[in-house]
């Protein structure tokens, strides 16, 4: 029996007359990659801050662990949000340091490991990384953590293929049958192969909810082609 | 956790204001020098364009107090509006750790340099008068022979004033911070509705301490000391400036609870 | 090792079928011990739950086997080893035949144009 670490039960957010989310419910178990996928504006970014406590909901609650959200849940959530969000004048080793000091499941070794496979010298500061590097050394940082829930916000918006493999690679690396991984995005045909469960999340409510699997043996096409068909403009 | 929240807080607030700091005092202290070396001496008169340095010298000093002031302030806004209400607020407000905390740590940091701050320009213009030739140790003898003259009560005086003007910059501080988190919560003109807030926020200060002096004035009257002896007006005066500072200590409590909602509840990143 | 994956397919079938490629061309000998699970999926690209399961379906071959202490390896069985080389080629062959009808081309044509193609490869 998988344990479920994230539920979501009726959740809306309004925002005025506008509907971000729409009385949204669905579980997820331990030990998955799960992709929530959908457009621009579909609300998948304002799910994830209200899974982080960014966002209060209109209605509705998210539980994490059985948690509602809080600094309880803050300590085994790994967030990765799509800005940048490490203050630029830190060096990267001070930047280390930082996520040692407030999370205690953060392995500094882990981090170093991959930053040196990185060529990134230690008493370099973030705002002289180039876009590519801030993102990697971003990535580097939240899957150092030995988290029970990874939130990944467009983990590969705007980077060339090679960091985007880069990016795949660590997420797979830092995979563990206890924890699971989500992935927002709507860069499909790069993430599918290491998604477990995909989300279609489209004007704030799911809209279909399936294991890969069963996509490709049941509909023969790939989650991007998928994609394609739902959200056809 | 709050420790740790300090140090990094120090740690963003001194990279930017130390070198200012070390700055003001390196002015006063060549400006202490030169003054020194020019002092009693005809040098000023005799060459213009040492006299022309001196002028430049000492109107950079002044307006470099000024300037230390003003680039604190500025700094402190700018970190709270970049660290708790802008994108590194991401990485502020997912940590394991309240937003009670966090501003908590904010405000007691920018007080204390505030304090620094004052106390730099103090030192700054000690140094000025040591170069003008100040005598510290008859001034000090002079002061010991005047405090031995004071009425009692007079340090619980001294300490009323002191911990006033503590509290009247953690005052401030706390109605920018609270003025800023309500008014980001605006998408787009955040500065506008910041300024109006704390605007806001002034007058009803102004309002309630108005209303507060009318409603204590006749028990005041009452109190009042009936020989205009130093000793009672020492005592009256500390009652006064203590109920001052438990004033300002609930304003900044309420606005403390009032900013803690705001950014735990309506925070607007981005 | 190369691995290729056509989206529109479940992945762990066709890990399946490159393990047995890669068994049978001798990319990964016989009796040779395979990496870790999270090894071959970085590798491949792939979830490692995918991988698992590919794995687990080729034990149940008996052209791998795991052994609790010191993990996967490629059996010895070099008989099992043939047989799957010749299930691959076999694949392939009808896929291509397939095709060839699908052309309209007798048995003759099909023959012949194969020692068309030979008779280029040994001039080259």
């Amino acid at each position: 029996m998988n344990e479920i670490i994230f539920s979501c039960n009726d959740l809306t957010k309004k925002y005025g007359k506008e509907t971000a989310l729409d009385n949204i419910s669905f579980e997820l178990g331990r030990g998955s990659i799960v992709g929530l996928l959908g457009p621009n504006g579909s609300g998948k970014t304002t799910l994830m801050k209200i899974a982080n406590g960014l966002l209060q909901p209109t209605a509705g609650e998210i539980k994490i662990k059985g948690m509602p959200v809080g600094i309880g849940t803050k300590s085994i959530v790994s967030y990765l949000p799509d800005c940048m969000s490490l203050p630029e004048w830190m060096r990267i080793r001070e930047l280390v340091k930082f996520y040692g000091d407030f999370y205690a499941d953060f392995s500094a070794r882990k981090a170093e490991e991959m930053l040196k496979s990185l060529g990134l010298d230690n008493e370099t500061r973030f705002k002289t990384l180039s876009k590519g590097n801030k993102e990697k050394v971003q990535l580097i940082l939240t899957m150092s953590r030995n988290a029970e829930l990874y939130l990944l916000d467009e983990p590969m918006g705007g980077v060339d293929p090679a960091t985007r493999d880069y990016i795949l690679d660590t997420i797979i690396a830092g995979y563990s049958e206890n924890s699971t991984v989500v992935i927002s995005t709507h860069l499909i045909a790069d993430v599918e192969k290491i998604l477990d469960t995909v989300l279609f999340i489209d004007k704030g409510r799911i809209v279909r909810s399936d294991s890969v699997d069963s996509i490709r043996s049941n509909e023969g096409k790939s989650v991007d082609a998928l994609f394609r068909e739902v959200f056809r403009c | 956790m709050l420790g740790k929240l300090f140090k990094y807080e120090f740690k963003a607030l001194s990279r930017k204001l130390i070198p200012f700091y070390i700055l003001v005092l390196l002015l006063a202290l060549i400006h202490s020098v030169f003054t020194g070396f020019t002092q009693g001496s005809d040098l000023l008169k005799d060459y213009t364009m040492l006299a022309l340095a001196y002028g430049v010298m000492f109107s950079l000093f002044v307006i470099s107090l000024f300037a230390v002031s003003i680039f604190t302030f500025i700094v402190i806004i700018q970190r709270f509006s970049r660290n708790t209400l802008g994108k590194e607020g991401y990485l502020m407000h997912t940590l394991p750790v309240s937003a009670a905390s966090h501003i908590f740590v904010k405000i007691v940091t920018a007080t204390v340099f505030y304090i620094i701050d004052a106390a730099i320009c103090v030192i700054a213009v000690l140094m000025l008068s040591a170069g003008m030739g100040a005598n510290f140790g008859r001034m000090l003898e002079v002061a010991a022979e005047g405090i031995k003259e004071l009425p009692p009560g007079t340090f619980i005086f001294v300490t009323n004033v002191a911990v006033m003007m503590i509290l009247a910059t953690s005052y401030s501080i706390t109605s920018i911070c609270t003025a800023m988190s309500i008014g980001y919560t605006s998408n787009s003109h955040k500065i506008a509705s910041s300024i109006g807030v704390y605007l806001l926020i002034y007058v009803i200060h102004n309002m309630l301490s108005q209303a507060l002096l009318q409603i204590m004035m006749p028990a005041l009257a009452k109190h009042a000391p009936a020989d205009i002896g130093a000793t009672a007006y020492m005592k009256f005066m500390n009652l006064w400036f203590m109920g001052i500072n438990v004033f300002l200590i609930a304003m900044i409590a309420v606005l403390f609870a009032v900013c803690c909602y705001f950014v735990k509840n309506k925070l607007n990143l981005e | 090792m190369k691995w290729s994956f056509d989206n529109n397919m479940p992945i762990y079938s066709q890990i399946i079928e490159q393990i047995k490629l890669f068994i049978s061309s001798g990319d990964i000998g016989a009796g040779e011990r395979l990496p870790s699970v999270r090894e071959l999926a970085t590798d491949a690209g792939v979830n490692p739950n995918t991988m698992q399961r590919a794995l687990s379906e080729l034990e149940g071959t008996g052209l791998i086997f795991s052994d609790k202490t010191r993990g996967r390896f490629v059996t010895e069985d070099a008989e099992l080893i043939a047989r799957a080389r010749k299930e691959l080629a076999q694949k392939s062959i009808s896929g291509f035949l397939n095709f060839m009808h699908s052309l309209g081309c007798t048995k003759e044509e099909i023959f012949s144009l194969i020692k068309d193609c030979e008779g280029d490869d040994d001039n080259e």
